[in-house]
């Protein structure tokens, strides 16, 4: 699934250079959303669909394990 | 008194005054939870949990240019704004905030770091390192603040004009009776010192939170209204598609120059009769109010080019000053998670607002009375006059709070994030050996806060008219990217080393002066310096935001100088990337 997650991400980065609309002013979306604006608005929530999925799938757990640093100078104590 | 019977600008003075009262509450109430002790002012006690995450750092994240400066740029470039810069910013400050975030809060709880330059020194066992980087940081970070403090002043003085008309006088007439710059900024500052002041980095997460909730429900309720003066959105966009229709795309084609020649000949026929071939014939000319703009082009290339500058995010001293306060690093998740969704909904608002202020006509006149073309053309009071237009003092006092919000939002991260660095890499990294106690470290970094407040305020006062140096702010993001390759190999890479480190900063910042001067040789250095270069071998037309060469020759610096010098040794690499089987095989190999 980590590896899913990843390809998916980098699909998203290609898919941002949407070439194919770049000169459409034509085609609104919702009758006042230019189409290119409305796609980027997709990426923007697909954007955050796929980090989702990757903080579900990718997360590093052993990041999370780490014992917390406890030291003299973190808890204030004077020397 | 009634509202209505309040003087101009009054009503919008009051707007503020109760927001900025709000802020010096939040940092009362922050002073209560504060623990007394250095490592509660700069981090919180790492205390810091998801939802307050998510919000101080995107609140931090987005500067008054998320507002102001979106509405102006898609109103000179078109929709195309929003794909160059919020949903590029979207993936890449996730990924951002993924990988190098949490990995470097990780290690900050692990080692006790509580500034960038601490990792850094320690990474690379290097002190000199630090002594470079410092001076990098705080010369990247001082233009970026100066730039909020007049953003600040200014947006005060424009909201509160005809407050005060016996008391203040101005130069210019539309700010007859204004807050004065030099008092707008001073009691902005002093109050983003005060809480500060108070509760240290608690009190700037929750002061960040509140300011990311304003500035999201101003751009929402500042869209409506404007929808629904303009006869709604689809009016308001059908405007700009028979005007300007290359506003709605992001090239503009052989038919949209046509398009543009004709519906000039018209405007001028409407506006100038007595100089149109209608007139003369005795017709009646009927043409657009609004002059139409001339088409522009942004190539697939700068479209591109533009994904570099989010990177700048892994190295701003005041963002690394916020992931030290979370809790654990599951906090993280909701940032990475709504980080990108969070952009779109300020910047999608403000991005239709600016390409519908293309068109705009509003009881019958012009909104906007000049065309990016003209020289005396400031995109960045656009989205102002699409307010002013409305004629709501109400909707004009709460966009100025949303316009201080996003500004003062980032302000006092970076302020905490000055006053910490001096503190510990300088006074106890240099004078005391890093040896001071929690309490002198608690002094010094109240102190120096105090001290950059002060200086960044009075540099403002200096540098208010020196244009300059709203051009360098724009290349400040470019230097903070040329330093994504350092932090991005220090963290991932165990072969990266000190001397690999100098020549990365070295190639990306030196590269950056060469652009920098030579933009300025060419145009001036009193011009605002347009932040694209060229790059050789490419037609003319072809270019690029420089923090993309800049990213890349600093990559390949560090890659090279790494692999002919000297690897980090063992110690260095069990502290850093200890437990995994490739560090144990490199060791033995070194070894």
């Amino acid at each position: 699934m980590r590896f899913v997650v990843f390809v998916l991400l980098a699909l998203l980065a290609i898919a941002h250079q949407d070439f194919w609309w770049r000169s459409d002013h034509r085609t609104l979306v919702l009758g006042f959303l230019p189409v290119s604006l409305a796609y980027h608005v997709g990426i923007s929530v697909a954007a955050t669909v796929l980090w989702g999925l990757a903080c579900a799938f990718c997360w590093p757990r052993e990041l999370e394990s780490d014992q917390p640093f406890a030291s003299r100078r973190e808890s204030g104590d004077p020397r | 008194m009634l509202l209505a019977d309040l003087p101009p600008g009054q009503l919008q003075l009051w707007i503020i005054v109760v927001y900025l009262a709000a802020l010096i509450l939040l940092g009362v109430l922050s002073s209560a939870a504060f623990r007394g002790t250095a490592h509660d002012y700069f981090v919180a006690s790492r205390g810091v949990g998801p939802v307050l995450l998510v919000l101080s750092v995107f609140g931090t994240t987005m500067t008054a240019f998320a507002i102001q400066g979106s509405s102006g740029e898609a109103w000179v470039a078109g929709a195309g704004v929003y794909g160059k810069m919020a949903s590029w910013s979207g993936i890449v400050h996730a990924a951002c905030f993924f990988l190098i975030g949490v990995k470097l809060w990780t290690l900050g709880k692990r080692h006790g770091y509580q500034t960038q330059i601490q990792f850094f020194r320690d990474r690379f066992q290097s002190s000199n390192l630090g002594a470079v980087l410092f001076p990098a940081l705080v010369l990247l970070q001082t233009p970026y603040i100066i730039i909020g403090i007049i953003g600040a002043g200014n947006m005060i003085a424009a909201a509160t004009a005809g407050a005060f008309p016996g008391l203040f006088h101005s130069e210019s007439p539309q700010l007859n009776g204004s807050i004065p710059f030099w008092l707008g900024t001073l009691v902005s500052t002093g109050v983003v010192w005060l809480y500060v002041w108070l509760g240290g980095a608690r009190a700037t997460a929750w002061a960040n939170a509140l300011q990311t909730l304003i500035f999201l429900v101003v751009g929402v309720v500042t869209f409506w209204v404007i929808a629904d003066k303009l006869g709604g959105a689809e009016a308001a966009t059908r405007a700009v598609q028979q005007l300007n229709p290359s506003k709605l795309a992001r090239a503009a084609t052989p038919d949209d120059e046509r398009l543009y020649q004709q519906r000039l000949a018209e405007w001028k026929a409407a506006t100038q009769p007595a100089a149109s071939a209608a007139a003369a014939a005795g017709r009646a000319a009927s043409g657009p109010a609004v002059r139409p703009h001339k088409p522009r082009t942004m190539t697939e290339l700068e479209f591109l080019s533009y994904g570099a500058i989010p990177l700048s995010v892994a190295m701003f001293p005041h963002l690394f000053q916020l992931w030290l306060t979370a809790r654990s690093a599951k906090s993280f998740r909701l940032t990475v998670t709504l980080h990108p969704l969070l952009i779109m909904a300020i910047w999608a608002p403000c991005v239709a607002i600016g390409v519908w202020a293309s068109a705009a006509v509003m009881d019958g006149k012009v909104v906007v009375p000049f065309t990016p073309d003209m020289p005396n053309a400031n995109p960045n009071i656009v989205l102002g006059l699409m307010v002013r237009a409305l004629d709501a003092p109400v909707i004009s006092g709460l966009l100025a709070a949303g316009v201080l919000a996003a500004i003062l939002g980032g302000m006092d991260a970076q302020f905490l994030s000055l006053g910490s660095m001096f503190t510990h890499d300088v006074v106890d990294h240099y004078a005391r050996g890093n040896h001071m106690t929690d309490r002198q470290r608690l002094l010094t970094g109240r102190v120096f806060v105090i001290l950059v407040v002060l200086a960044c305020w009075l540099l403002t006062l200096a540098l208010r008219e020196a244009k300059p140096i709203f051009g360098l702010a724009v290349w400040c993001f470019s230097g903070f990217s040329a330093l994504f390759p350092l932090v991005f190999a220090a963290l991932y890479w165990r072969r990266a080393t000190k001397w690999g480190a100098y020549a990365s900063i070295a190639a990306g910042f030196g590269l950056g002066a060469y652009y920098y001067v030579s933009a300025g040789l060419a145009h001036g250095f009193t011009s605002r310096i347009e932040p694209l270069v060229h790059l050789p071998g490419l037609p003319a037309d072809y270019a690029v935001v420089p923090a993309l060469p800049m990213t890349i020759i600093a990559a390949v610096a560090l890659v090279l100088v790494s692999l002919v010098t000297r690897p980090p040794d063992r110690a260095t690499m069990e502290k850093f990337f200890r437990g995994t089987a490739a560090t144990r095989d490199y060791a033995a190999a070194r070894n």
